[in-house]
C-alpha cells in the first residue's frame, strides 16, 4: 500500500508533487481544477518524502505487504526494516573500533540504485552474485542476506525480485587485496547486465605513511579513482591496530 | 551506508562528518560525550546537522532535536549517530582538534578531498585508520539527471532531494518568488541526516538559476 493522502487536509500546494523522487504523486484535474494527489502504487518506493514534507500532514503511511515491505529501505528514518539494524553495517565507519577490514584486505561497498535512479532487487541480486564469485566474502550483517535467506527459504519467489523495486540497497563485502583485479573484471561484467547505476566503494587500512596500499592496484587496473573519499579518523577507543 | 561518499560536483568547502557510537565498545556516558560534541559544533559554527538518519536541525528547534538525541543515546546508543557537514577546511580543522582534544573515544569518519583530510591530520599528528575510495558511478549512466542537479541531490545521499524539487526551486527562484537560501534550506529539509551543505546548495542555486533552463 503506498501512503494515504487525507483528500479532506491536502491544500493543494503540490509540494509533495516536486518533491517525491520517483514522481509516483500525480494530480488529476477535474474541469480545470486541480484535486488532491493521489499516489501511484508500482512506482512508489516508501522513502516517506511526501509525508515529512507536506505542510498539513495529509499524508500518511500504510504499511506494505511483503514483499513491497523492501521498499521501507528507501526510508533512512526508519530502523530495522528488514530485522537487520539500519541499511548495511558501519563499514569504515567505526573500522577503527571494529577492526572489520584489517591490513591486507579490501572492503566492497555497492550502492546500488543511486543516485537518483532506484533499482530493483533483481539487480541487487545480479551484483550480488557476481561478488560472490568473484570470491567477496558477503557481510552477513546486511540486508543483502536477508534477501538471499529469503529466496532460499521460498518466502521471495525468484519473479518477485524485479516487482520490488527500491530506492536503493547497499552491498558489502569483503576480500584479500590481492583479489581485487577480480572483483574489478566482475563488476565491469555485470555493469553492462544491469538496467541501473551503482556507486563503487573500496576500503582499505591507510598506511603509517599515508600511503593507500590498494590505491596504485586500482590505478593499474585502469580504474579512475575519484580525489575525496571518507577517511575514518582513528579517534575511536579502543583502537583496533592491525 | 556509503551516503556522504559519492557527492558530484566541486569538492572543496564540502565536508560531510559523521560520529558513530559503537555498542558495548565506547557508548559507557553516552548522553555526556555527544553532549560534548554538541558543544564543539556550536562553537565552531556549524549550521547543519542531525542524528540516527532520522531529524536534522531545520526539521526541530535545536532544544528539540538535542533531547530526542539524548533519548535516543540512553535507549537504543547505536542510534545515537550524529551527522553533519562542515563548510570550509578551516572550520573542519577546528572541529577535529576540539575533537581530538576532548578524547572522547568516538569514531569521526570525514568525506571530502582526501589531500584536504591529510593536511590536517598531519596538522594535527592524527593518523588516520581507514578509507573507503569513490571510484564513482557504473551502470547505466545516461539514467542520472544533469550534472548541474546531481551536484546538489548527491548532498542528500539517500536520494531524498528529487531532481523535480530542485527544477522547481530554480523555476521559483527563476521567478523571483524565492531566494537560494530558502531554495536550499527548503532542500535541506528533506535530508533527515543533515548532511546536505546548504551553503554550497544556495551557491549551485544561484548559478544554476542564472543558465537557460534545458
Amino acid at each position: 500500500m503506498p501512503p494515504i493522502v487525507d483528500t479532506d487536509k491536502c491544500v493543494g500546494c503540490g509540494l509533495c508533487f516536486h518533491a517525491c523522487p520517483v514522481s509516483a504523486i500525480v494530480f488529476n484535474s477535474e474541469k480545470g481544477v486541480r484535486s488532491s494527489p493521489s499516489v501511484i502504487s508500482e512506482l512508489c518506493i516508501e522513502c516517506g518524502v511526501c509525508i515529512r514534507i507536506c505542510p498539513v500532514k495529509a499524508i500518511s503511511r500504510a504499511e506494505p505487504q511483503y514483499p513491497h515491505t523492501y521498499r521501507l529501505l528507501s526510508d533512512p528514518a526508519l530502523p530495522k526494516v528488514t530485522g537487520i539494524p539500519g541499511r548495511g553495517t558501519d563499514e569504515v565507519k567505526t573500522n577503527d573500533v571494529t577492526g572489520r577490514y584489517r591490513r591486507g584486505e579490501v572492503g566492497i561497498v555497492i550502492d546500488v540504485g543511486r543516485p537518483n535512479v532506484t533499482t530493483t532487487l533483481a539487480d541487487v541480486l545480479k551484483i550480488v552474485k557476481v561478488l560472490e564469485s568473484a570470491g567477496v566474502e558477503l557481510e552477513k550483517e546486511n540486508p543483502q542476506s536477508r534477501v538471499l535467506e529469503d529466496l532460499t527459504l521460498g518466502r521471495l519467489s525468484p519473479q518477485d525480485l524485479s516487482k520490488v523495486r527500491l530506492m536503493s540497497m547497499v552491498i558489502e563485502g569483503k576480500t584479500k587485496i590481492e583479489n581485487l583485479p577480480k572483483v574489478i573484471e566482475a563488476l565491469r561484467n555485470v555493469e553492462r547486465e544491469v538496467d541501473t547505476v551503482f556507486c563503487v566503494g573500496i576500503i582499505c587500512r591507510i598506511s603509517e605513511d599515508l600511503s593507500i596500499p590498494c590505491y596504485e592496484a586500482l590505478k593499474e587496473l585502469g580504474v579512475r579513482v575519484m580525489p575525496f573519499a571518507k577517511v575514518n579518523l582513528g579517534l575511536g577507543r579502543p583502537l583496533v591496530m592491525d | 551506508m556509503t551516503h556522504t561518499l559519492h557527492r558530484f560536483g566541486d569538492r572543496r568547502n564540502d565536508f560531510p562528518w559523521l560520529i558513530t557510537p559503537r555498542e558495548g565498545v565506547n557508548t559507557d556516558n553516552l548522553p555526556e560525550k555527544l553532549d560534548r560534541v554538541i558543544q564543539i559544533i556550536d562553537r565552531v559554527g556549524i549550521r547543519m546537522w542531525g542524528f540516527g538518519a532520522c531529524k536534522n536541525i531545520l526539521m526541530a528547534s535545536r532544544e528539540q532535536l538535542v533531547k530526542e538525541l539524548m533519548e535516543v543515546a540512553q535507549k537504543s546508543p547505536a542510534r545515537a549517530r550524529l551527522r553533519g557537514v562542515c563548510t570550509s577546511k578551516e572550520q573542519l580543522k577546528e572541529f577535529i582538534r576540539e575533537l581530538k582534544e576532548a578524547n572522547l573515544g568516538l569514531s569521526v569518519t570525514v568525506s571530502g578531498l582526501i589531500e584536504e583530510i591529510f593536511d590536517i591530520c598531519k596538522e594535527l599528528g592524527i593518523k588516520p585508520h581507514s578509507i573507503n575510495l569513490s571510484l564513482g558511478v557504473w551502470g547505466r549512466r545516461e539514467l542520472l539527471p544533469k550534472e548541474g542537479i546531481l551536484e546538489i541531490t548527491t548532498m542528500c545521499g539517500h536520494g531524498l532531494v528529487s531532481p523535480r524539487l530542485v527544477e522547481y526551486v530554480l523555476n521559483e527562484i527563476r521567478h523571483g518568488r524565492m531566494t537560494p537560501k530558502a531554495g536550499a534550506t527548503l532542500l535541506a529539509r528533506q535530508c533527515t541526516c543533515g548532511v546536505f551543505n546548504v551553503e554550497r546548495a544556495e551557491k549551485l542555486l544561484g548559478k544554476l538559476s542564472k543558465e537557460t533552463k534545458t
